[in-house]
């Protein structure tokens, strides 16, 4: 079956899902790369950097990624919004991968060290509070359940609609509000020391 | 709810900032070129197997193959649950534990240190005879031959070495193997001289014929086809130490006769007795 993807473009979201040009349409294996990766692979490597924040990690997890969308690509093909569906399996393994990786590192200093070029340009103290921040986010984060995370990543991170979010998680648009609003006070309630007015806020 | 608007931004920024969209170019570079190793591996051949992508690629087939597994499972456990309300034995559990018996009986042959074995035949109008075969581990073996007429011998066989006393040899005298092979009353035991050469012949020189019977707690009886006979073999095997009691051997066809004819046999076997080590030793003055 003929489906017709978008091509050619970096965004998610409903500005971006419709049509395929002409003759795109995916028809084979061979097609299905450049249809259903290619347009947002650079998109796939940055959603999954950006919970892992570190190279080897995000390499990984880029392949077990490929793996999933490569096994379930008859899916994707037929899903309405299949980028959408992409970067959430993305978000979805780098999230598994972020879990694992915290949990064989719990026994020794609990946090995942991560590669940021910022510690490089800014003051040696001001680049270890932002590691500590960064680590306490990633523990906050991994411990959201899979599809609140992925709600929230799609929303806070990558500021995706709504609508496009609740495709992507296969769900209705208030499911996925109710998925966004319930991580995001789980987080405020978890990171209170890091965002105090926030958790405050949340608390009261 | 304007709380939680205002709330929004903090813990938002927190998490844009903390989990900034900042790829090093090195790392990206890398993970490019992982999304190209996976492109090559999907063009051309769409499922073409190159490494590391080969097992992922193959995993649709995999999860076809699980699927088989699963159902191959369902219906090897309806089909176990069947047997066992079924009540009745089938021919093919029969036929699978006859041939894990034998396995257990060659096995346990070759744990064995000490043997002897009684052997009586009676070739119809012939005089019968009788062997009395002892064996201790790890290659020691005494056959001592009484035929009919009341001839007697005694054979020592140790690795290839063999030593006859007799009638004609009063003293212990070494045979070659062509002189061994010239006694048919010797030939006649050879399956029985040790239990590994026993075991051998149990696992490869005979075969598992799968009309035996194996009744819960009580003694198997394994039928085995000698081809080169030909002859048939009935072994009782003791079902708590899995080692053989009784070995039967009846010829084939009735009417054949002659040197190179199965001897009909009756064993009976007795394992971990005490055997007097001066018996095991060729009778001194052996040329």
């Amino acid at each position: 079956m003929a489906v017709a993807l978008s091509c050619g473009t970096e965004a998610v979201g409903a500005k971006s899902h419709a049509e395929l040009p002409a003759g795109k349409a995916v028809t084979d294996d061979r097609t299905t790369y450049e249809a259903l990766i290619a347009p947002i692979q650079s998109r796939m490597m940055r959603s999954i950097w950006r919970v892992l924040r570190r190279s080897d990690l995000a390499e990984d997890a880029l392949q077990d990624a490929l793996a999933v969308i490569w096994k379930k690509r008859q899916r994707i093909v037929r899903h309405p919004n299949p980028q959408a569906l992409i970067l959430r399996i993305c978000l979805d393994v780098a999230h598994d991968s972020l879990r694992r990786a915290l949990r064989s590192r719990r026994h020794m200093d609990a946090s995942v060290p991560t590669d940021t070029a910022a510690s490089a340009e800014s003051g040696a103290i001001r680049a270890v509070e932002q590691q500590e921040i960064t680590q306490a986010v990633l523990r906050a984060v991994s411990r959201l359940p899979r599809k609140q995370a992925a709600a929230v990543l799609m929303r806070i991170l990558h500021e995706e609609p709504f609508p496009v979010i609740a495709q992507a998680l296969g769900c209705s648009e208030v499911t996925a509000r109710i998925h966004v609003s319930r991580g995001r006070a789980r987080l405020q309630k978890w990171l209170a020391r890091l965002a105090p007015r926030a958790g405050k806020e949340a608390s009261t | 709810m304007m709380l939680l608007r205002n709330s929004r931004p903090d813990i938002d920024d927190l998490l844009k900032k903390a989990l900034g969209d900042d790829l090093p170019p090195e790392a990206e570079t890398r993970m490019a070129a992982r999304l190209q190793e996976f492109r090559r591996a999907t063009e051309g051949n769409a499922i073409s197997r190159s490494a590391p992508f080969a097992p992922e690629l193959a995993g649709g087939h995999w999860i076809f193959g699980s699927r088989l597994l699963a159902c191959a499972s369902a219906i090897i456990i309806m089909f176990g649950a069947a047997l066992h309300l079924g009540g009745r034995r089938s021919v093919l559990a029969d036929s699978i534990s006859l041939t894990k018996t034998s396995i257990s009986v060659a096995q346990q042959l070759r744990h064995a240190t000490v043997m002897e074995c009684r052997v009586k035949s009676s070739l119809g109008t012939s005089a019968p005879a009788a062997w009395r075969i002892r064996w201790v581990s790890p290659d020691k073996t005494r056959i001592d031959i009484s035929e009919g007429d009341g001839t007697q011998r005694t054979y020592w066989l140790q690795g290839e070495t063999t030593a006859m006393s007799g009638v004609s040899h009063p003293t212990a005298t070494y045979l070659d193997v062509a002189q061994r092979l010239q006694d048919p009353l010797l030939s006649a035991v050879l399956p029985l001289v040790s239990p590994a050469e026993l075991a051998r012949h149990l696992s490869a020189a005979w075969s598992l014929k799968h009309d035996g019977r194996q009744d819960g707690r009580a003694a198997a009886s394994l039928k085995y086809h000698d081809p080169q006979v030909p002859a048939e073999i009935e072994l009782a095997v003791d079902d708590g130490t899995l080692l053989p009691s009784r070995l039967t051997r009846r010829r084939q066809d009735q009417s054949q006769t002659g040197v190179n004819a199965a001897w009909p046999l009756e064993a009976q076997f007795y394992w971990n007795v005490s055997v007097d080590p001066a018996l095991m030793a060729p009778a001194a003055g052996a040329r």
